[in-house]
């Protein structure tokens, strides 16, 4: 085999490992059971949530930048969000002794990969007097989750 | 021989980046086709109307399979109640809303907003409207962009 040859398939071999490790680094690694992170970049599914909050979440996770994409259909996820939520309006002597109109808003979150069925993360939201009702229960949650993809952990 | 060498590390190459591209992000861009999707208190009514008032540039149109991207939503309103009227002398509701703008075909949400009015001037046209405004900055920033 000529020089030039040999110098093509190993510029070729060369591409190839580049083009697979930077695919590795893009792509979510099959984790295991005991993994508990949440790489960048998954695909999370979010089930439908009492009172519409799922969309709740999709706009806090949409403002607060969480480094996932947000997918409607469950088969196409590596993760799935589920949840619950509740909400307290104010009462008349809420309104009347501590002029406070604002909502008691409760969520608890918790995500699922779906490839091991554990759950890699969980969070609980409780705001006394929410002064966006669930948008800030919502934006509690994205926030956190938010720190702990890019924590890593 | 040489070229069959040659041929076999072209498609070697050309097919590793291939996959090593990531899929770019559906982006929601002027003049896209929008269905939106029954919601809770007729608050797609009010998003329609919100959406032809502040002149997003999307085409709202009635039948999924003519869309290219689908809106869904929830709204809630909060009436004041006496408490409400008589101590702070409000008699304006409290509305919350939340939108999510989805890919037909990717699957993927490509936008999403709640907004939250307390004491709201118009109801849920405030509500609608601010969805609607956001939307279109969305729109405006994404055209923006691909210039």
């Amino acid at each position: 085999m000529s020089t030039s040859l040999r110098m093509i398939m190993c510029t070729a071999l060369l591409t190839c490992v580049c083009a697979t490790a930077r695919a590795q680094e893009g792509a979510i690694a099959v984790p295991n059971a005991g993994d508990l992170r949440i790489p960048a970049r998954s695909r999370l599914f979010i089930s439908p949530i009492e009172g519409g909050y799922d969309i709740y979440l999709s706009a806090a996770m949409t403002k607060k930048e969480v480094p996932l994409i947000i997918v409607t259909d469950r088969s196409k996820a590596d993760f799935e969000l589920t949840g619950v939520t509740e909400t307290d309006k104010a009462g008349w002597a809420k309104i009347i002794f501590m002029r406070n109109t604002s909502t008691a808003e409760q969520a608890s979150v918790k995500i699922v990969n779906l490839k091991t069925d554990t759950v890699v993360w969980a969070y609980n939201v409780n705001k006394s007097s929410s002064a966006r009702g669930k948008q800030s229960s919502s934006e509690a949650c994205a926030k956190h989750l938010k720190e702990k993809i890019e924590k890593g952990s | 021989m040489k070229s069959t060498i040659l041929s076999f590390t072209l498609l070697s190459v050309m097919s590793s980046f291939a996959f090593a591209q990531s899929a770019p992000a559906d982006k929601l861009t002027p003049g896209a086709k929008v269905f939106i999707n029954a919601m809770t208190d007729n608050f797609d009514t009010y998003l329609k109307a919100a959406i032809e008032k502040k002149k997003v540039p999307v085409v709202v149109v009635a039948s999924r399979d003519e869309a290219d991207y689908e809106i869904k939503g929830t709204a809630e309103t909060q009436k004041a109640g006496a408490a409400k009227k008589i101590m702070l002398g409000s008699w304006h509701s409290d509305e919350q809303a939340s939108i999510s703008v989805s890919g037909i075909k990717s699957g993927e949400i490509v936008y999403a907003y709640s907004a939250n009015k307390k004491n709201s001037a118009h109801g849920k046209q405030s509500s609608a409207e601010s969805c609607a405004v956001h939307l279109k900055d969305e729109i405006e920033k994404n055209a923006k962009a691909a210039r």
